[in-house]
């Protein structure tokens, strides 16, 4: 209402219980209108897409919904279901929490930046060659072809998550939280009392894991060449979802000190390291010297 | 019709599984041996086999096991059986038009597909189609394996050569696409690995050894190792076969649902060239088998064996398959004499996958392709074509069934085939010869040949000559007569009849004398069962 209908109303009485059955008209008129629009706004909603578990249900599957499951199987049990490619413990849900659908641990709604150019080959590459590289390194597999029946129907699940997303827009908390510098390095000694405080009960104090809680380091945890080995990832990944139930607990500090504490352990080597050339290096070694002190941090 | 080999005694016989042959005096050091062998010839051929088809490699494993095993159980002969080129191919080239190749859906189509093959294999069985096969013709069945031969090295070339996606409709596509762009597509690594792999197994097969497969298999592997040993697969690309998700008891189970049985209805042209291919092959084993005289194969026995591996092979996450030359012939050069072979080396299989499931996972697609491309080349047999160039009519049905398998897939190709092999033999079946004799005012007229609706136009112009006299129709010579023919001698005598003109039918045959009288409802026809009889009908005539 303007300032000016205002001052007419405080006016003339006769004038205000005139706008009070208007406004009742009014409102009568805009819920007369506004029915008929709303359901025109849930006719031009997105249809919903079917949950895992009513997919599960369903006697029958095409082939764009039987991969959707295959793909949701993989990324929850991929121990079973892509044991063809996988080298470790871990399955894809244990850093792409909830199946792939939770905001900063790394969500896997995101087939709309795809396919988008790398500098690694020069070429535009599709989501194939990213879910290849997570069984690489993160699952410490073998390269899938791209053709694989795994790699599609992963693609295929990621392509339902995606459903609604805005093409080339990326996702609400893609990948991991970036934490704000705190000017301090990382330091791996403070990460392992962080380490045994707040992760071991869950991830063992080998780290080899437990029963609740996938290995974070040793031969059946992720490879060196894996995403999560960096320390800015693991941190952001650790900050935002790490001990579940107290996410955001720990200092920007912590995590950096704890990331940098799991990056030291031994886990298996980056796959992309020739074993020829790692052969060689440990022949010169044998001969040669090694220098004395070799910082742990980088 | 008589059923008379629908004897129930006869049926429940060959369902039975026999192990009589566990009594002759066999070697079991021979047998056992060739099961060993014949187990690490099937490894390399079931994983390629299974690509073929469009499977995971663990699939070929898993027929490799339980078909051999069920056929050989239920079989009584040294036929191994298993998963096979030809079938494994037509899989593929049947369930491909449903589902993405290696999907869910892909998969449940070929296990209902696999249990198609063996339910109509048993029809045939209890048909006794079993004996029909031996009609495939020889020059037919080389134009058959000279293009799965072809096929197959197609087939190979992505795996050869590391290219992705390279399968297409026609094999000059392929070429075309390499030609044009093979510095994008042709994988340096791959390549160098299927070539060693492909050269070494030649040069072993040439020497004439028989685990050349094996050795190609295992130089390739090692190439690979080397390469990877200095650059490591993220680089190279090369593909893996991976580690096999291996189950000792691999159960599964067709999806029979209303779109699934649809599937399975559109499927069911193609699951009957299968069934009848897969037949085929083990046939033409059998058939070689019982002419070299080492053993009698009973065809029927074997039928019911092959269908019911191929039936239960879709609940063991297995595919169709049907008797396999290579291996029965790498048995029989063992003198692997019994059954007990193919359950030995079914058995080593399961062991060496479930234990070598890791050495296996780091072989290359590369060399499985170039063991495959082997396995193609080994098909082609120019000696036996060039003999064939000799008899043109023979290279020309060699000819039309290898281009039709080129071009319009190996289904089509085998109906072509089968037409093919028939038109000779019905051509000369068609044909009817006649001996005329004139006793007088009667004339004997004797027929040679086969009787029967192709036929019977050339009978009636043969009639048609003498069709002022009395006639005696010998049919002595003739060794086949249908119901269409039957009917038209009965026309010919109300003929006669009608004119005042003696005739009687001569044969002595229970057989023919059956069709006429089951025919002739009015009693007009007069048939006689010897030649004074015959003679007798007509005395006093002028
Ligand atoms: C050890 C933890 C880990 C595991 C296990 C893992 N990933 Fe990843 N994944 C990551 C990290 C870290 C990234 C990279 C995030 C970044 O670069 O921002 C990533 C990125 C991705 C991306 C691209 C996401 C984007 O935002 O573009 C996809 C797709 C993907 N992973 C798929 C998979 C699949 C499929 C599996 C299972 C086979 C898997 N991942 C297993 C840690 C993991
Ligand atoms: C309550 C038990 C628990 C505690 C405490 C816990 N985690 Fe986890 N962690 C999990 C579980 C469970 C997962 C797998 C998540 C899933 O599958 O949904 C996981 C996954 C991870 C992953 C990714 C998967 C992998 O194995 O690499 C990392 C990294 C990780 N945790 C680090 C930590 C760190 C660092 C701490 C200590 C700050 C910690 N966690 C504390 C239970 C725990």
């Amino acid at each position: 209402m303007s300032p000016d209908a205002d001052s007419r109303c405080v006016r003339d009485g006769t004038e205000r219980r005139l706008s009070g059955r208007w406004i009742v008209l009014l409102s009568l008129t805009w819920l007369l209108l506004a029915i008929p629009v709303a359901f025109a706004e849930e006719q031009n909603a997105l249809p919903k897409q079917p949950s895992m578990e009513e997919l599960a249900a369903r006697p029958f599957l095409d082939d764009f919904h039987g991969n959707v499951l295959l793909g949701y199987r993989i990324v929850t049990q991929t121990e079973r279901y892509a044991a063809r490619y996988t080298g470790n413990r871990l399955r894809c849900t244990n850093c792409h929490l909830d199946a792939g659908t939770r905001a900063d641990a790394i969500p896997l709604t995101i087939a709309g930046m795809y396919p988008k150019w790398r500098s690694k080959n020069g070429r535009r590459n599709g989501i194939g060659l990213r879910i290849r590289e997570c069984f690489v390194y993160s699952q410490n597999g073998i390269m899938p072809p791209e053709n694989a029946p795994e790699v599609l129907a992963v693609a295929a699940y990621i392509h339902s998550l995606s459903y609604g997303q805005t093409i080339g827009r990326a996702p609400e908390g893609r990948g991991v939280p970036t934490l704000p510098s705190t000017g301090f390095d990382p330091n791996p000694a403070k990460g392992r009392s962080v380490y045994q405080e707040q992760c071991a009960a869950c991830h063992g104090e080998n780290g080899d894991g437990t029963e609740a809680a996938p290995p974070l380091w040793g031969p059946y945890s992720y490879n060196r060449g894996a995403g999560m080995n960096r320390i800015d990832k693991a941190a952001g990944f650790i900050w935002a979802n790490m001990p579940p139930g107290g996410e955001r607990s720990l200092s920007h500090q912590e995590v950096l000190d704890v990331a940098a504490f799991l990056k030291i352990q031994y886990r298996p080597t980056d796959p992309r390291e020739s074993a020829f050339a790692q052969l060689v290096e440990t022949l010169v070694r044998l001969f040669v010297p090694a220098p004395d002190a070799v910082s742990l941090v980088e | 019709m008589r059923f008379h080999w629908l004897n129930r005694g006869t049926l429940l016989r060959e369902m039975v599984p026999d192990f009589r042959w566990l009594n002759r005096d066999l070697v079991w050091r021979h047998e056992l041996f060739s099961g060993v062998i014949g187990a690490v010839l099937v490894i390399p051929q079931a994983i390629t086999f299974a690509y073929l088809a469009g499977l995971p490699p663990e699939y070929g494993i898993y027929s490799a096991i339980y078909v051999t095993l069920f056929a050989c159980l239920l079989g009584r002969s040294s036929i191994i059986g298993g998963p096979n080129t030809a079938v494994a191919i037509l899989i593929g080239e049947t369930v491909i038009r449903f589902a993405g190749r290696g999907s869910p859906l892909y998969i449940d189509a070929v296990l209902i597909l696999s249990f198609e093959v063996g339910v109509i294999q048993l029809l045939i069985w209890l048909l006794r189609g079993g004996r029909l096969f031996q009609y495939f013709s020889p020059t037919v069945i080389l134009g058959i394996t000279t293009a799965v031969g072809a096929q197959i090295i197609f087939s190979s070339l992505e795996g050869l050569t590391g290219a992705v996606a390279l399968d297409a409709p026609f094999f000059f596509q392929t070429f075309q696409t390499l030609a044009n762009d093979w510095g994008h597509l042709v994988n340096a690594h791959a390549f160098a690995i299927g070539m060693i792999t492909v050269i070494c197994g030649w040069w072993f097969r040439i020497r004439g050894a028989s685990y050349f497969l094996l050795a190609a298999l295992v130089i390739g592997s090692l190439a690979s190792a080397i390469i990877h040993f200095v650059t490591p697969q993220v680089i190279t690309e090369v593909d893996l076969i991976g580690r096999l998700p291996f189950s000792p008891l691999p159960f599964s189970r067709p999806t029979w649902e209303w779109d699934t049985l649809m599937m399975a209805y559109e499927m069911l042209p193609a699951a009957t060239t299968i069934a009848i291919i897969g037949l085929a092959q083990t046939m033409v084993i059998a058939k070689e088998i019982n002419l070299s005289g080492r053993d009698r194969v009973d065809f029927h026995k074997e039928t019911f064996a092959q269908g019911v591996a191929n039936l239960l092979s879709a609940y063991f996450s297995g595919f169709a398959g049907s008797g396999s030359f290579n291996r029965t012939a790498s048995n029989h050069d063992l003198k692997g004499r019994t059954p007990l072979p193919g359950i030995v080396s079914s058995v080593v299989v399961l062991v060496l996958a479930w234990n070598l499931g890791d050495l296996l996972a780091h072989i290359p697609m590369a060399v499985m392709a170039g063991v495959l491309f082997i396995v193609g080349l080994s098909m082609i047999k120019p000696a036996k074509i060039r003999s064939l160039w000799l008899i043109p009519r023979e290279f020309i049905l060699f000819l039309a069934t290898f281009l039709t398998i080129i071009f319009l897939g190996l289904s089509s190709g085998v109906i072509m085939a089968a037409v093919l092999s028939l038109v000779p033999f019905l051509l000369g079946a068609a044909r009817l010869d006649a001996k005329r004799v004139r006793m007088g005012p009667v004339v004997s007229l004797e027929l040679y040949g086969n009787l029967f609706f192709a036929s019977v136009d050339s009978l009636s112009e043969r009639l048609h000559a003498v069709a002022d006299r009395h006639l005696i129709l010998n049919l002595r010579h003739v060794s086949f007569l249908d119901h269409g023919a039957a009917e038209f001698i009965l026309q010919e005598q109300r003929r006669r009849d009608n004119a005042s003109l003696k005739m009687v039918v001569f044969t002595h045959l229970s057989d023919h004398q059956s069709i006429l009288e089951t025919l002739d409802t009015n009693n007009e026809l007069h048939v006689v069962s010897s030649l004074p009889e015959a003679r007798e009908a007509m005395v006093g005539l002028s």
